[in-house]
């Protein structure tokens, strides 16, 4: 499979802050790529980077095959952007905006348009300055969406909206998604799950892991041991055991690169004997709560 | 140009009550015009009419500046968040819908209206066509350094402290040019400047539209402040007036220059000093100006040295001051600084007088005589020697000032003389200027109609309060184009001079007559 984006040891710093250390990504086309991480891990930035709306301190970008700094004019025809804090033209009506970026796109599909206006019921006759948070972003996705776009590149598009919307916004992406690869940032991970194919976990500007949602929850377990008697901690543990901790005779950890089996046996080996085992899958954000509690990615 | 025309139609539906409002500026602008233009002063309207009409003078641009800043930053190219960088906009496209826009609200109202003044008062605009083309330069030229500041401006308050900014800028730069001598009357640099500041502007809005680079164009304003006070700072000036008025010595020059003795003091009180400075007045007497030519004196230089060693020079300082071939005497008036002034004024001083000057030969000399009523002069169609109380010829021309040389022997004046006047003897001549020589191009204006007066000044100092009889119907003159011939300068020395003998005086000296 090819790269929609492809990232190179981006670095951006701002003065003497640096929000991205040394980025590399690789977003396969036809994934949803969710970009997670707290606030302030360098999303936005990076997202920004590869919009040639900011340009990266060194590294290199790439999306669809061009350079990131390349990204400007016809080139984002094939692309679409929305953002929880981009300014749209206030003063215009919903149905104007839309009017206004249709001859913009040759790929414009009125009835793609039209059927989005439906679903999210748009009131066209409206300014944008006094539609709600939730509507507008509606507006802005129903204009990104409309042109059958190659890339849809999201930047936290849920923050601060009411669950209905959110399942509103998330189902007419999906609906179109199909032909296109979709790049999100969020640090709502309880949504990413259920739609996401792709994961990447961004931390302190670093990309801690990226890989494919499904094998990361299948890797990541919480490990419950049961012991006869209260066991010692060993000094010396396997690197991929996270959040080790002991309440009586129960030893809890979470395993980063579960394998039945070889998972089993490295207990057995640190403990020796155990009463009993137990695996149980986790929530993407139990998992990221692991990783991020710890301070470290899954290795 | 599909997309330049989609954003401009999106402009002009947006932005029309900007775009109203500055051509309401421009209506105001020419009704005030055609409400004042051509009529004689006593029958202007009240004072706050005038007030209203010098107020659309400062409308005009502060509307198309107000319009052009909204249409700017109605797609901003500061901050990271506007939409349209994320869609297919193209930025030439982009910046060609806004020169358009422009065009559309601000040249063609106001090529319209110049078209109109012009037909308003009796000139054919088509005649005139590539004139009012050159003029809409005008407006572009006007708007052009707002227009870069919008571009790294994210909001109009932001510009507007720009624009203050500038403002400061520029008050501070007056005040420094004041301090360094000879900057004032050389202007060797001024079109090194006027270059850079153009180019930097147009660098400017073209990179921010390409790359929206704010920073490096702020930078690219700053460097340019910078650089034009380095300039202001580092420019040789005196090098410069040596290299284009070069010293001459005889025989070079057939002129003759020499210090009179000064004046009798009996009787007269200092003036009052003004900003801590002292005058001093130089006559000179002057011999050699040959026929049919003219000496323009245009700056001067005076250099002391006092008994004590002190030692004062007023750099190049400009001086208006026209010697015709009758004229042998000029006073040559310079600001000395009271601190040095009380250093030197006890004793005496040797030093120097340099003036930088130009001779002008009089070309195309032509003889008319002012008719009644209205009359046609060579580039001023319609001239009048009956301007309300005035004794002068009052002309209206398209586009620019012809440039002449107005000459009249006073005693041949056709005006009636008043109960305590006499008329001059013969050959006292009166001359008056209008226009400058070289370029033909209009002069860049609101308004296309010049209006001017030959308002004709007699030569010799009467020394006192005389008015000259002036010009009307009946009265001969000569109109000529004085072309410059050569840039020179000479230097007088002095020795043994008690210049406190020389400093201005009530009651001393009188330069020109009180006319009116």
């Amino acid at each position: 499979m090819s790269s929609a984006i492809i990232t190179e040891n981006l670095i951006k710093k701002f003065r003497r802050v640096t929000a991205l250390n040394g980025l590399n990504l690789d977003v396969p086309a036809g994934a949803i790529y969710a970009l997670v991480g707290p606030n302030g891990a360098g999303k936005t930035t990076a997202i920004k980077i590869l919009m040639n709306i900011l340009r990266s301190s060194s590294g290199q970008a790439e999306v669809l095959g061009l350079d990131s700094t390349r990204i400007a004019g016809p080139a984002l025809a094939s692309i679409g952007y929305v953002s929880e804090n981009q300014e749209l033209p206030e003063w215009m009506r919903a149905g104007n905006f839309l009017a206004y970026l249709r001859p913009f796109y040759p790929t414009w599909d009125r009835d793609l348009e039209l059927e989005l206006v439906r679903q999210f019921d748009l009131p066209l006759d409206r300014k944008l300055k006094n539609l709600s948070r939730g509507m507008r972003m509606k507006i802005a996705l129903a204009g990104s969406l409309s042109y059958h776009p190659k890339l849809i590149v999201l930047d936290e598009p849920f923050t601060g909206l009411d669950p209905l919307v959110r399942d509103e916004l998330i189902e007419g992406l999906l609906a179109r998604a199909e032909e296109a690869t979709v790049f999100i940032s969020s640090h709502d991970l309880a949504e990413i799950e259920s739609f996401a194919s792709h994961i990447g976990y961004l931390e302190s500007g670093r990309l801690k892991f990226s890989e494919e949602l499904a094998s990361l929850v299948e890797r990541f377990r919480e490990v419950e041991l049961t012991f006869d008697a209260p066991p010692a901690l060993p000094q010396s543990r396997p690197a991929s055991w996270m959040q080790l901790d002991r309440s009586a005779s129960v030893v809890r950890f979470v395993e980063s690169r579960f394998d039945v089996e070889q998972t089993s046996a490295g207990i057995r080996k640190v403990f020796g004997e155990v009463r009993d085992m137990t695996f149980s899958p986790m929530t993407l954000r139990s998992i990221f709560l692991a990783m991020a509690k710890t301070g470290r990615g899954a290795a | 140009m599909k997309q330049i025309l989609h954003i401009l139609r999106k402009d002009l539906r947006h932005y029309w009550p900007e775009a109203l409002a500055a051509l309401a500026a421009l209506c105001a602008y020419v009704w005030f015009q055609i409400r004042t233009w051509n009529r004689p002063l006593e029958s202007w309207p009240g004072i706050t009419g005038r007030y209203l009409e010098g107020a659309t003078d400062l409308l005009l641009p502060l509307a198309w500046w107000f319009l052009v800043i909204r249409i700017i930053q109605g797609e901003t190219s500061v901050g990271d968040r506007q939409f349209w960088v994320t869609r297919p906009y193209e930025w030439e496209k982009l910046l060609a819908a806004k020169v358009i826009f422009v065009l559309l609200t601000v040249n063609v109202p106001f090529f319209f209206m110049q078209a109109a003044l012009l037909a308003y008062e009796g000139f054919n605009p088509i005649h005139h066509l590539p004139g009012l083309l050159w003029l809409q330069l005008f407006p572009l030229f006007l708007t052009l350094p707002v227009a870069a500041l919008a571009t790294v401006t994210s909001s109009l308050v932001r510009t507007v402290l720009a624009i203050l900014a500038v403002v400061l800028y520029l008050i501070a730069g007056a005040v420094l040019s004041s301090e360094i001598p000879s900057s004032s009357f050389s202007s060797e640099t001024d079109s090194l400047q006027a270059i850079l500041f153009l180019a930097t502007c147009v660098f400017v809005i073209l990179w921010q539209y390409s790359k929206r680079r704010t920073n490096q164009s702020r930078l690219a304003i700053v460097a340019l402040a910078a650089i034009i006070v380095l300039i202001l700072v580092a420019t040789p000036y005196r090098k410069l007036v040596a290299r284009s008025y070069p010293l001459l010595q005889p025989p070079d020059t057939q002129l003759q220059f020499a210090l009179l003795p000064p004046p009798k003091s009996s009787g007269s009180e200092d003036l009052p000093d003004r900003d801590e400075k002292v005058t001093v007045a130089l006559p000179l007497s002057v011999s050699g100006v040959k026929e049919q030519s003219i000496l323009k004196i245009r700056g001067v230089l005076l250099e002391i040295e006092a008994s004590n060693g002190r030692r004062w020079d007023s750099g190049w300082t400009s001086l208006y001051q026209t010697l015709f071939s009758n004229r042998h005497r000029v006073v040559v008036s310079l600001e000395i600084p009271k601190k040095e002034y009380d250093a030197i004024k006890s004793g005496i001083v040797n030093g120097s007088l340099s003036l930088a000057m130009e001779t002008l030969r009089d070309t195309e000399v032509q003889r008319f005589v002012a008719a009644e009523g209205e009359f046609a002069l060579p580039g001023a169609p319609f001239c009048s020697a009956n301007w309300g109380f005035a004794r002068e010829i009052h002309c209206r021309a398209p586009l620019r000032d012809p440039y002449w040389l107005l000459t009249t022997d006073t005693s041949e004046s056709t005006c009636p003389l008043g109960e305590d006047e006499s008329r001059p003897k013969a050959g006292t001549l009166a001359h008056a200027w209008v226009g400058s020589p070289g370029s033909e191009t209009p002069d860049f204006d609101f308004n296309p109609v010049r209006f001017f007066d030959f308002s004709a000044w007699s030569d010799e100092d009467s020394g006192g309060t005389e008015r000259d009889p002036g010009i009307c119907a009946g009265t001969p003159f000569t109109l000529s184009k004085p072309q410059p011939e050569r840039r020179f300068q000479e230097e007088l020395e002095f020795k043994q001079l008690a210049i406190d003998d020389y400093r201005t005086r009530m009651g001393r000296f009188t330069f020109g007559r009180i006319r009116r």
